[in-house]
Formats: C-alpha cells, structure tokens, sequence
C-alpha cells in the first residue's frame, strides 16, 4: 500500500541543508498497523508528515514515496491537494490544535464530504454515523457542539471520525494519544484497532512510547536521529532488541515489578539528525561503541528471520541484548 | 533507595484540604459554575520519605501540589510543612521562611525557568534572595549545585533555550535545592521529558533525595513513575482519595475498581483493547 | 504616494516593501537618528541662518548658495528652519512616547497584574477614552487650554495612554501566568523583584515594537496638530507648521512643503527600522 524508498528530508540549518530524515525506507500494507517509535529529534513526525509532503517552507524532500502505485513526489499541486482530501488521512497529537473553533462538529466532518458533492443532509447522517462507530455515545448532540464543549478524549474521536469520512486508504496517526489520560488512550487504542480490522485501513503510528507500539502495532520501526536503526513485529522487538538503543530505550522504563533499583539509563541526550555525527548517530550514547562505529555507514540489514538493524556490531554483540 | 521502615515525625501534614473553584460566566457574572478540585483530602509525609499523588487529569493532584507550595490558598483544611502552617501564608517574610522549607519541581522544563536568565544569575538571585551567604559562598554553593545535579560547569552561563529538556530540568532541580528545602514537591517533573532523559532523572531524583535527606511530594499520573520514586501513593479521582497505600500493594492488590483501571490501561502485553463502548 | 507610504507604515509597523532586517539598512536608519539628534542638539551651529526672521525679497527663492533648500514666503530660509525645526518634531514626540508609556504602561501593569475591580475599571476609562477618535480628542484639549507645542504635546500624550495601557496590561496578563514567575513567587521573591526583573523584561521586545510605532504616530499627530494651527505657533519652526505655512503657495513652489514632509517620513522610516530591529533582538534572544 505504501512503499517509501530511501526518503530523505533536508532543513536549513547554518546555511546549509542538514537531513532530519536521512534515507528512510520502508512498508505499509494494507490492514496493518505500523508503528514509528522515536524520541525528540528522532524524525518520526517529519516523516509522517513527509508522507503527505506537509514539510515546513525551505524544506527538501527526495526519495521514492508510492501509495498504492501512485507516486506522490511527482504529483501536482491539485493531485496532491487530492491526494490528501480523499486517499489519506492524518490525526495529531493536540486535536484542538487542528480543529476550528468556529466550525461544529458535524462541519469538521461533513467539509470534506460537501466537497465531494454530497448533499447537506447525507453529509450530516454519514457524520452521525461515523460519530458512532468511534463510540460517541450521544451523535446527534456532539454534531451540534463546538470543540471546546468536548473534552480531549472526545475531540480526538472526533477528530478520528473525520479522517474515516473520506474513507481512506491510509491512516497516520501522529501521538494520537500522548496528551489523553491513559484510559482515554485505551479507548483510543481500541478504537484504532477495531478500524484496522473492520475497514483493512493501513496506519501508520507515531508514538515515543516503545511499550505502547509494543502492544497495539503488527510492526515497529525505532528511529533515531533520523534513520531507523531497527526493525521487525512488535512483539518481537518487544521480547528481544536488535540494537542497543531499543536495548537502552525499553531498559529505562521504570519497572512495575521485581526489585526496585537503580535505572539503566542512556546517558547523553537524544540527538536530531540535524545534529548528528557523521557514522552511527547513537554512537556517543552506546556502550557498546567501538572505533569502527564512527566510521560505518548505517543502512538497516537483516541481524535475524524477520528482523532489520543498522548497528554494524549486531553479530557481535546481540547476544548481549539479551 | 530510602525506606520508610523507621517512621519519623510526619514533615508535611495535610488535614481535611478542600479547593473550590468558582467560575463565573455570563455578561455581568452572574451565572457560576462551581468546581469541587479537591474533596477532605488528608495525608502525611515522614520527614525523607516520599508520597506518590497518582491520578488522571481532573484529579485535583495538581491542585493539591500548588496548595502545598502556597501558589494557591485552600477553601478549607489545613496544612502544615516543618511546623509551618501552609494555609494563610501572607506577606513576603512568611513566603520565604515556606521557600526555605519546601519547593517545586514543574512539569515543563520550557517555561518554568526565565528565558532570560543565565543558569548562575538565577541560581545567585535565588541565593541573595533567599539566605544570607555573601558573594563567595554563592559561589561555591552554587558550584555544588551544580555538580549535584550532574550539570557541567559551562551549563552555568547557558541561557535556557541553550539546554536541552533533561538539562533545564536539571538546572530547576538546582534551583529547587538551592535554599535547602526539606520538602520537594516533584509536580509531574518527568513527564515531558523522552524516556531515556526520564530514567537519568529519575535517578537524579533518588541520589538527591538521600543526599539531602529530602522528602518528596511526587505528582504523577504514571504508576511506574510512583513506584520508582515514592513508597506509598494516593489514588485520586476528581479530588476524592479512591485507594492509599505501598505503592507495589496498590500495584499488585488494589482493591478499587477504579485503581484496577488505572492498572489495566498502562500498555501490557496481552492487554484488552476491545470495544467496552461501542453498541 | 508619500502619504499612503506614510499610513501603510504607521498602521502596520512596516516599510511596505521587502526590507532585510539588521544590517547596513538598519545601521544606516541608526545613523541617520543619531544625526538627527546631533543637529536637534547642535542647532545653533548647524543653521546657516535665522529660521525666524525672513527677508521678503527672497521669499520663495530657489535652492542656491544662500537658500540651500529655498525660501519659504516669509523668506526665512527652509535648511535653517529645518535645522531648528527637529527639536521640536524630535523632542515633542519623544515627550509624547516617554509620557505616556510611562503613566499608560504603569496603570496597564498595574491593571494587569492585579486584575479584579481595578482592572475593570481602568479599562471601562481606557473604552472611554478610545471612543473618541484621539486627533479630535487633541484638538478639544488644545482648544480648551490654549495653543502652543507644550499644551498639543500633553494633549497627545493623554489621548496615548490607554493605548500603552492596553498593551501593557495585554502582555502582562499572557506573561503573568507563566510558570517562571511562580516559581519566582515560591523562592520568596517580592513583587517589585518579579516585576522589574522578570516580567518586564520578558515583555520588553513586543513593548518596544510599539514604542517605536508610537513614535511615529506621535510626530504625525503632531505635525497634524501643527498643520490646522494647533500646535507649535509661529515663529517657532516644526515641520508640521512648515507643511501648513507652504501650503498656501504650493503652485508656485513645491520647496516649502517637499522638505518637511521628506523629513517626517525620513525620521518616521528611521524610528521604526531601528525599534523593529532592536524589538527582534530582544525576541530573538528567547
């Protein structure tokens, strides 16, 4: 459904153009549920962006980006504008960010429905509907509100509800749930998952959080400083970890069981691609570093049956990850 | 890690708290809605222990934390830091004599520190302000600071937006310190931070506590975070206390429904992610 | 044209073209200020001539060697007048900018910070006091207490106030909750500590930005005042009586009203190139 190949995004940066994503390449297909897990300045919301070439102004793209044969880098300002209004949807971390005060609720769902042609009054019983399915337990009074009559939790099912009107092929879900109480995020969650089976929709979820991805994705990708440094099923990556920085990264999270003890923390700062030295980007935090990290050239390489890893020592040194 | 097998005298105690907010609406105010934060809440924390407020948003944990600084005055209820009482704090004498007693930790390392100050001048101001020491004790009390909580020594003439997230944390963690408080009120402190900078913290938090024999007032809405940190916590709900406790006991045996939700939601292997609202 | 350069400038803050913030141009507008001042300050030795007294067989005379910019119909000579005619044009809408933010800027932080009645209050005047269009405002103040550059530059500054008010009380208001200032409050700092050394200078970059445009307002209130017979009173040479002494025989010779309006837009371009830079610099910083 969605094939990138070696994307590389590129911002200004002293006069220069430095990479935030830096040949990226991978695979969403339909019905799955991917996730791109990463910290702050690992590239995971420019990517996502990326996708829909929603870049900031002076920024770069290059790469190959297909949605379902369609090339998107090659596509017009209207085939793009077309693309994003009918074959793919995104939702955002603040969803009163992203909505209009002044509209109602049923405004926000039915617009891009109106565009198509349809009628005000199919338009409005399709947004009752979708109200709905996203387990809306009042439709009719939630069509009518204003967003800041909803509560977060409930904006962001509306927010869902409007990225299904234009029924799309793909979903890219940007830390839909990282400001929502986590029983909130758990409605969410289920919500995203009945979606994937119901609808065969292909999404794409940003998240910082491993352990989340770990449970709702068919797939993880880690980022970081703007490469993916390892690949594979979730909970696969969950169990065993193919490069140390998802080592590190799991390993932080303070336990919720056995002795309570000291945190094996990374040390440094998680660093941008902007900022990033040249070989393995992770290389000041890793322990396991050795001279010849500094110099490698990171592409992810199968380290296992179904599992990707762009350190160069993983031969050596997975056994240790354990 | 602190344990709090030898109870000494409570540090901060907290007696049937209560915060109403009133907020008024309508072209001459004359319309109010009232908002019951917090409901009878009472606690106690032993001098160098550490109490975890868990709950979600709207639980009056937040509330709660700004009452026990004195940012925000209790409809009723009392409370008490060191012998202090908390409650009608007036004037700028009683205000530093709570500041030498207990601070706090915010949630956002990106607007809790001045943007235009250097991390020695705040550090110095907080200093001149809030003791006695002349120019050469700042000095060397603020170079202590600074190596406590693991910041180097070029951070001191950073500004903030210089420092990353984990590094101004840090330098409000060295403000925090800086008078001496017996009490530190941690008021989601890590919650912004990526996870790798949240466990360095988090360890940061711990080596302090014992280094300064602090006690700890964590407010958190992640049960992880509580059980890292904290011995016992509070569950809260829209201001009530739902369930007290060890934290491991609430973690492992809870006996409200409420905190089993809480529970349920952290992401786990093997989680129920079905419907409970769809028809 | 000048005047809808002039009015695009003042109403937005901007040159209404592309201009390269910091560098030569805003060096070069710093340059001409400081010019300015200089010949203000310096006046008696700059003028070649007595702006006051004028020679009738010259009136109206072409630039020469003894005119370097004409005569005007009283035959005084136009660089001279000039000259002298910056400190006033200068100095009275420094006054006006200095007044105002002053008196204005402090009952908007008070307003600001302490909120509750008085806040409402003061901005129940301040809605007063812009019901009224602030030119004719000036005119009845001037008209009641007399003409003269003094009673127009207190006119103008009162009519100024609730402007600063209402920035000021804007800024602090969306200042006053950050949590920086409660943590101030927590480390036992006092009130007038919080306020001078943290709120305001963490407003000052958009406080400038409007200080700077109010300057340039201000000098073509004033020069408006000048202009109906309001303001300065002859002998007394500012711009805005210069515009107003010219107009009359402005088809035989444009000299008498070409060089004073070159000098409002001249200094009004000046004042806010350097306040927008000195206002990004202090924005940049955050």
């Amino acid at each position: 459904m969605l094939q990138v190949r070696d994307m590389t995004v590129k911002l200004p940066r002293d006069g220069n153009m430095a990479a935030v994503v830096n040949e990226v390449s991978f695979e969403v297909g339909r019905g799955e549920f991917v996730g791109l897990v990463g910290e702050s300045g690992s590239g995971k919301s420019m990517t996502a962006r990326s996708l829909i070439r929603l870049l900031p102004r002076g920024a770069e793209q290059r790469g190959s980006l297909e949605l379902d044969g369609t090339d998107v880098l090659a596509l017009s300002r209207t085939g793009l504008r077309d693309l994003r209004a009918t074959r793919t949807a995104m939702i955002f971390q603040d969803p009163r960010a992203h909505v209009d005060p002044l509209w109602r609720v049923h405004d926000h769902i039915s617009e891009p429905l109106r565009q198509q042609g349809i009628s005000r009054r199919e338009a409005r019983q399709r947004a009752i509907q979708l109200l709905t399915d996203v387990g809306i337990a009042d439709p009719e009074r939630c069509a009518d509100s204003y967003p800041d009559q909803l509560s977060g939790g409930m904006l962001q099912r509306v927010m869902i509800a409007g990225a299904l009107a234009v029924e799309p092929e793909l979903l890219i879900a940007d830390e839909p749930t990282t400001a929502l109480d986590v029983t909130t995020q758990v409605e969410i969650m289920s919500i995203l998952m009945e979606l994937k089976r119901d609808r065969d929709l292909a999404t794409l979820f940003i998240t910082h959080d491993l352990e989340l991805a770990s449970v709702v994705c068919d797939r993880i990708l880690v980022m970081y400083a703007g490469k993916i440094v390892e690949s594979g099923a979730a909970a696969d990556v969950f169990a065993r970890q193919f490069h140390p920085y998802t080592h590190g990264l799991l390993r932080a999270r303070p336990p919720l069981s056995g002795p309570r003890s000291k945190l094996e923390a990374i040390p440094g700062t998680p660093v941008s691609g902007l900022d990033a030295p040249p070989g393995c980007p992770f290389a000041p935090r890793c322990s396991w570093v050795k001279p010849e990290c500094e110099r490698a050239s990171i592409e992810l390489r199968p380290a296992a049956p179904g599992r990707e890893s762009a350190c160069v020592r993983i031969e050596e040194i997975a056994d240790e990850l354990d | 890690m602190s344990s709090i097998e030898s109870r000494s005298a409570p540090i901060v105690v907290v007696k049937d708290l209560n915060k109403r907010f009133e907020e008024r609406r309508g072209m001459f105010g004359r319309t109010s809605t009232v908002v019951e934060a917090v409901s009878g809440l009472s606690f106690s924390i032993a001098a160098g222990g550490s109490v975890a407020l868990v709950g979600e948003s709207g639980s009056g944990k937040t509330t709660t934390a700004r009452i026990l600084v004195g940012l925000e005055p209790p409809t009723s209820g009392s409370v008490s830091v060191d012998g202090l009482q908390v409650t009608g704090i007036q004037g700028v004498r009683m205000r530093r004599k709570l500041a030498g007693r207990i601070q706090m930790v915010f949630q956002d390392p990106y607007v809790s520190l001045d943007p235009r100050q250097s991390v020695r001048r705040m550090l110095d101001e907080v200093l001149r302000v809030g003791t006695d020491l002349g120019p050469e004790d700042r000095k060397t009390r603020i170079g202590d600071l600074i190596e406590s909580v693991g910041l180097p020594a070029r951070s001191l003439t950073a500004l903030p937006r210089e420092l990353s997230g984990g590094q101004r944390q840090r330098a409000a963690i060295a403000r925090a310190l800086a008078v001496r408080p017996r009490v530190l009120v941690l008021d989601e402190a890590v919650s912004a931070l990526d996870t790798s900078v949240q466990a360095q913290i988090l360890n940061l938090l711990d080596e302090l506590r014992d280094e300064f024999s602090l006690a700890y007032l964590v407010i958190t809405h992640d049960l992880a975070v509580a059980r890292q940190i904290a011995d016992e916590a509070l569950v809260m709900r829209r201001g009530e206390v739902i369930e007290t406790g060890p934290v491991d006991d609430l973690l492992h045996s809870p006996k409200e429904p409420y905190t089993q939700a809480l529970i349920d939601s952290i992401p786990h292997v093997g989680m129920d992610l079905s419907r409970s609202d769809h028809p | 044209m000048i005047a809808w350069a002039a009015d695009r400038m003042s109403r937005t803050g901007r040159v209404p073209f592309r201009v390269q913030r910091g560098g030569y141009l805003t060096w070069s507008a710093a340059a001409v200020l400081t010019l300015l001042v200089l010949v203000a300050v310096f006046a008696p030795l700059v003028a070649p001539q007595d702006p006051n007294n004028g020679v009738l067989s010259s009136s109206l005379a072409q630039p020469s060697g003894a005119h370097l910019l004409g005569a005007d119909g009283s035959g005084r000579d136009i660089f001279s007048r000039l000259v002298y005619g910056t400190r006033a044009s200068l100095g009275g809408p420094l006054v006006i900018v200095l007044v105002s933010t002053l008196i204005g800027g402090g009952l908007g932080l008070l307003g600001g910070f302490i909120g509750g009645f008085l806040d409402g209050a003061l901005g129940r005047l301040w809605d007063l006091m812009l019901a009224f269009p602030s030119l004719l405002l000036a005119i009845v103040i001037v008209a009641t207490f007399g003409r003269g550059l003094v009673p127009a530059v207190i006119a103008i500054s009162i009519t100024y106030i609730p402007l600063m008010a209402r920035v000021v009380r804007g800024l602090v208001v969306s200042e006053r909750h950050k949590q920086y200032l409660a943590a101030c409050r927590l480390q036992g700092f006092g009130t007038p500590r919080i306020v001078f050394n943290h709120l305001l200078p963490n407003i000052s970059g958009p406080l400038i930005a409007q200080l700077t445009l109010n300057f340039g307002y201000a000098l073509l209130d004033l020069a408006a005042l000048s202009f109906i017979g309001l303001g300065a009173s002859p002998p007394t040479s500012d711009w805005g009586t210069m515009l107003s002494d010219g107009k009359a025989t402005i088809l035989t010779t444009a000299n008498p009203v070409i060089w004073p309006s070159l000098a409002i837009i001249v200094t009004v371009v000046c004042v806010n190139l350097v306040g927008q830079a000195i206002s990004d610099r202090l924005q940049r910083s955050v």
